[in-house]
Formats: structure tokens, C-alpha cells, sequence
């Protein structure tokens, strides 16, 4: 069968219209900048009449599409998807040796490449690593994975553990978060059938420190995806949307004693993703954004929520953001200066600190030379001693950074030259273990990563 | 007709993502409708509002994309055809395109659709995907995910 990507290729056969006129006039054609030249009427005309004789023409054996009555020229035939432009190569910048944490890398190649990583953990003396993994060999291309645990006693060498599933034919599942409950580990993800967009809850629960998982889908509660946990409340606090495919969805909270029974506490913040939760003393913050009154049509206004009633009822609070159309969304919240600092963005990379999940400061650290226009921080963030550590990716290569202050951040080098978003990170005793996921369809070499903390 | 300077740059640089996007953007509008019609009004008002918005929009190019392919899953709403179902006539009658595809394409569901189009036919990463449609990475990779095994079933691709 030819190559997907080839076949998507016809599309380029297709001509295509200059509507940038038909975009000028809905604008209001008050846009100096594209009006149409008078001076072209007469060459716009035998355009127009040569288009309605002959249609397209054929360049280079492809069709374009003939110039439309605009002084603008008509766009041009696609090249690849076009990404940020200007960001400087992360391995060569300076900052890499002046940040905070000095930590010596290694790629971890017990662990397929094909897997994707989106969850770290360190419970119960041992390095857990949550995601799915690849059941034909060939990679996420043939889209057939299934939600997957690996658990390490030195971030070196790893082993999948058992996971009990409910159903592991034909749908799609993943784990994304794991907590230790006195001893029970409890990891909580999603999953939903292929034909759907919807995304459901599911929990995996251990009682043998991790060697074996019973996924539990008979949960009560709203349906949606768990996306956080944090201890927390009776036990345990976990965040999760009513994802069913659409933008905006709603976020919930439920807990739990054990993990094993769970109760939606409070309503659900309605038109709002919850990306992070984490604690502050008896008080709960989530981190995320907000549909309900945007500064721009179209987008998310970046939002804390704070609790002080183990999740009955939440605060919101509109976290500063760069510009309207901003992208600079916390993707995850850890501790910082007695306080929290949440980090996230793509393009727009933002971090807020806050002492009391109340009160939040912003800083435009897509300023900071550190990050390139390209750089994309998806929810890796971990805090080795009070300094934070943030995984991500430079449009391609995963990177990590790390600042004294949340607000002057520091690249490492670059763990992967292909095209790896660190989505993952923990920490345990200077031993630093990231992972991510592989986002081309070209094999990745490795999508985790070990650190020490040399300094 | 006078504009300010400001305006003038605002519109220069919407003008400079259409001359370099307006292209991939319509035909993976088209890709994702299956109508001309609906890609063309998606296309053309994603920019217009885009013009009217001025400097309020720091990122042009992933603000349009964002907003064009929400327009369009709007329309199909509207006109019934946003989720699976048989290919639009005018698609099936298209001579330009690879039949099959376009059929199984109209057996993903909408955001498999987005994703998988913006993945195969624009080659986008997860990264830019994400930036482009506004989704969670999480969200993208999960529609990545069972639109690939969708499309391939439908296919009939055993791999």
C-alpha cells in the first residue's frame, strides 16, 4: 500500500482559489495594504478571462492556482509545515553551562523507542515511567498502542510491568499520572474507543509495588479523562476533563481515600482544562486555562483555581498573560520558594509563581535567550530542590531548563536531535529521569533520558 | 483610504501568512470538509478577522489556522456534516483526488480528521498541531493515535 503521507500528497493536485480579495472585503476593505491595484485591472481582467477559459495552469507538473484580482500575489505552492522561524540551535547557546543544575545525560535505550512517555514517577523507592506502548513493533504510525507502565530501580534499566486490562483490543488507553497511597500505587489515565473522540477515565491500581496493574473503568463520577493527581483532601485529589472532542470542555475534580473508591466533589469548572494540580498546606491550587470569557475570540485565558475546602468549591483566578492570542497555558504546578511556580507555553512560554495560589506573577520567559521562538513546554516540569526543571522541545529536539527564579532560565543541551517532546519528568535524590514522546514519523532513537546532578 | 502604520504593518504581515500559507491552509480545509464552499468561507473569514483584530494577534499564522479549521467544523455543524459520514458529492466527483482516502477521511471523526490531515497532509508535529488547532498536546496525540489505526482499517492497510 503506498505511504499515508504520499497518499495525502494528491492534495496538492487540487487548484486552489486566491480568496485574500474575498478576505479584504469581509475585513470591512478598509485595509489599505491589500487593496486591489487599479493599476492591474487591465492584466487582472485577461486573468480572469484567461482562468475562465483555461482554468489552471500546470507548473512543474502540479496545478496552481491562477492570480486573483488582488495586488497581493497569490499564495505560493506549499513547502512543509512551516514552524517558528529565528530560533537559534539550543546546543549552541550559551546558557547551557551557566544554569543553576549541571546534569550529566544518558539516553536510555532498555525502553522501545516506539513508546510514549507521559508520565515520571518516583513511589516507593522505584522510577515509574506512564504512557502507551507500540503492540506491532513498527511505531505509533500504525496506531496500534495500549496504555503501558515500565518501573526501574535506577532509571537504567527498565521492564514494562503486567497491566490487567478491561479490553485491550481495538481501543485507544493511556496512562498519565501515579501516586503512592500507603503503600497501593495508583495511576490514573485515559481511554476511549477508536471510533470516538471522547476520552474516558480509567484507573490502574498495584498492591505488589508496581509489578503487576488492574485497570478499574467502573468509575463513578462524570464521564472524562483524568489528566492530575495530587495527594491531597481524604487522600487523594485527581483533575479531569469531559472530553468528548470539542473545544471548550469542562474539568472536574474527584477523590478518593484509596484510589480504589472515587467521588466527584464540588461542581465542574465549566469551559475550563485543568492542566496541573498541586497543594499548598490543606489548600488545593489547579492550574489551566478558561474558555468562559477570553481575551480574544477563539482562545484561553490562562487560569488558577484554588481550593480551601478539599475541592468542594474553587476559586478562579485569571493568571496575567502576554498577549490575547497568547499561548502561554501552565501546563503543570510544583513547589517553589515556599510557594508554586507553574511553567508552560508553546511560543509564548510562560512561568507564574504565586506564595499562596492566590496571588500570581508572570514572567515572559520567552524573553529569556534560553528559549527559542519554537520552544514548547507540554507539562514536564519537576522541582529538584527548589530549583524548577522543565522538559520540552525546540521545535524538534527535546530540551530541558532550569532557573533559580522562575524567571531567568537556562537551556540544557539537547537530548535528542529528532523529534522528541519531553512530556515528562521526576526526581529523586539529584537522579533526574525525563521522558517524551516521538513526534515525527521517522524512528526516534530514544524517548527517555537519566540525569545526575553533577552540581 | 488611510490606516496608521500599525494598521499597515498588521495587514502586511496577515498578507505575508497568506502568501506563504493560504495555499496548504485552503486544501487542508478542503481535506478536513470535503467542500470547496466551506473551505473557501473558512479560509476567507479566518484572515478577515484576522485583519480585523489587528495587533491584538502576536501569531498570525497559528491564530488563522486555529480559527479557520473552528469556522469550518462550524459550518459542517451547521449543515449536518461534521461528523463521519459519506463522502460530499462535489469530493467524490473530484477528479484530483485519491477516491479511497477521501472516503476514509469521512470515517474519522472531526478532530481525528483535523489532526490527521494537519499531521499527513501538512506536516505538522504533534508541537505545531497542537498550536495550530488550539488542543491539548495530550488531546492531539490521543486523536493522532486512533485516527492512524481508523484511517488504516478503513484502508484496509493490515500493517
Amino acid at each position: 500500500m503506498t505511504d499515508l503521507r504520499t497518499r495525502f500528497r494528491t492534495f496538492d493536485r487540487v487548484p486552489t482559489p486566491d480568496y485574500w480579495s474575498d478576505a479584504l472585503n469581509r475585513a470591512g476593505g478598509d485595509m489599505d495594504a491589500g487593496a486591489p491595484d487599479r493599476r492591474l485591472l487591465a492584466v487582472i481582467v485577461a486573468l480572469a478571462l484567461v482562468a475562465a477559459v483555461g482554468g489552471a495552469v500546470i507548473v512543474g507538473g502540479g496545478l496552481l492556482p491562477m492570480p486573483g484580482p488582488s495586488a497581493t500575489p497569490g499564495p505560493t505552492e506549499p513547502s512543509e509545515c512551516p514552524v517558528p522561524s529565528g530560533t537559534p540551535s539550543p546546543s549552541a547557546r550559551p546558557s547551557v553551562a551557566a544554569g543553576p543544575l549541571d546534569i550529566s545525560w544518558e539516553a536510555v535505550t532498555g525502553i522501545e523507542s516506539t513508546a510514549s512517555i507521559y508520565g515520571m514517577a518516583f513511589a516507593d523507592d522505584q522510577w515509574f515511567a506512564l504512557g502507551m506502548r507500540d503492540l506491532g513493533g513498527s511505531g505509533e504510525e500504525d496506531g496500534t498502542q495500549d496504555a503501558a507502565i515500565w518501573r526501574s530501580d535506577d532509571g537504567r534499566t527498565w521492564v514494562a510491568a503486567e497491566i490487567r486490562a478491561v479490553d485491550a483490543e481495538g481501543d485507544y488507553s493511556v496512562v498519565h499520572d501515579l501516586v503512592d497511597v500507603d503503600g497501593v500505587l495508583v495511576a490514573i489515565g485515559s481511554w476511549g474507543a477508536m471510533q470516538s473522540d471522547q476520552l474516558a477515565w480509567v484507573t490502574w491500581l498495584s498492591t505488589d509495588g508496581g509489578a503487576t496493574w488492574t485497570e478499574s473503568r467502573d468509575t463513578p463520577g462524570p464521564f472524562g479523562a483524568m489528566q492530575a493527581i495530587t495527594p491531597g483532601g481524604p487522600g487523594l485529589v485527581a483533575a479531569g476533563w469531559t472530553y468528548a472532542g470539542t473545544i471548550p470542555y469542562d474539568s472536574y475534580f474527584v477523590t478518593s481515600r484509596d484510589g480504589m473508591a472515587w467521588d466527584e466533589v464540588g461542581a465542574p469548572l465549566v469551559a475550563a482544562a485543568v492542566h496541573g494540580l498541586g497543594a499548598l498546606g490543606e489548600r488545593l491550587v489547579a492550574v489551566g486555562v478558561d474558555w468562559t470569557d477570553p481575551p480574544l475570540a477563539y482562545e484561553a485565558q490562562p487560569t488558577a483555581w484554588y481550593s480551601d475546602d478539599d475541592g468542594e468549591t474553587w476559586t478562579a483566578v485569571e493568571l496575567p498573560g502576554a498577549a490575547p492570542d497568547n499561548l502561554d497555558h501552565p501546563q503543570d504546578v510544583v513547589p517553589f520558594n515556599d510557594g508554586l511556580v507553574a511553567v508552560g507555553g508553546s511560543m509564548d512560554v510562560g512561568s507564574w509563581i504565586t506564595p499562596d495560589g492566590e496571588t500570581w506573577e508572570r514572567f515572559d520567559v520567552a524573553l529569556n535567550a534560553a528559549f527559542g521562538a519554537g520552544a514548547a513546554l507540554d507539562g514536564a516540569l519537576v522541582a529538584v530542590g527548589n530549583t524548577p526543571l522543565a522538559g520540552g522541545q525546540e521545535i524538534g529536539p527535546g530540551v530541558t531548563w532550569t532557573s533559580r527564579d522562575a524567571q531567568s532560565w537556562s537551556a540544557g543541551p539537547v537530548l535528542s536531535e529528532g523529534g522528541v517532546g519531553l512530556r515528562a519528568v521526576a526526581e529523586s535524590d539529584g537522579v533526574v529521569v525525563a521522558g517524551g514522546t516521538c513526534d515525527r514519523v521517522d524512528p526516534c532513537q530514544a524517548v527517555m533520558w537519566r540525569g545526575e546532578v553533577v552540581r | 483610504v488611510t490606516t496608521t502604520v500599525a494598521e499597515s504593518a498588521v495587514s502586511t504581515d496577515v498578507e505575508s501568512v497568506y502568501r506563504a500559507d493560504g495555499v496548504r491552509l485552503w486544501r487542508a480545509l478542503y481535506a478536513f470538509s470535503g467542500d470547496e464552499d466551506v473551505a473557501s468561507d473558512a479560509a476567507a473569514e479566518a484572515f478577515a478577522q484576522a485583519l480585523r483584530r489587528g495587533s491584538a494577534i502576536r501569531d498570525v499564522r497559528s491564530w488563522v489556522w486555529r480559527t479557520a479549521f473552528k469556522l469550518a467544523a462550524g459550518d459542517l455543524k451547521e449543515r449536518g456534516r461534521l461528523s463521519a459520514g459519506p463522502v460530499p458529492e462535489a469530493a467524490v466527483l473530484d477528479p484530483h483526488l485519491d477516491d479511497e482516502l477521501v472516503a476514509a477521511l469521512h470515517g474519522l471523526t472531526p478532530q481525528q480528521r483535523i489532526v490527521i490531515v494537519l499531521f499527513y497532509y501538512a506536516d505538522c508535529p504533534v508541537a505545531e498541531i497542537s498550536r495550530r488547532t488550539g488542543m491539548n498536546a495530550l488531546a492531539v496525540r490521543a486523536h493522532l493515535s486512533r485516527g492512524r489505526r481508523r484511517l488504516r482499517d478503513l484502508l484496509g492497510d493490515d500493517r
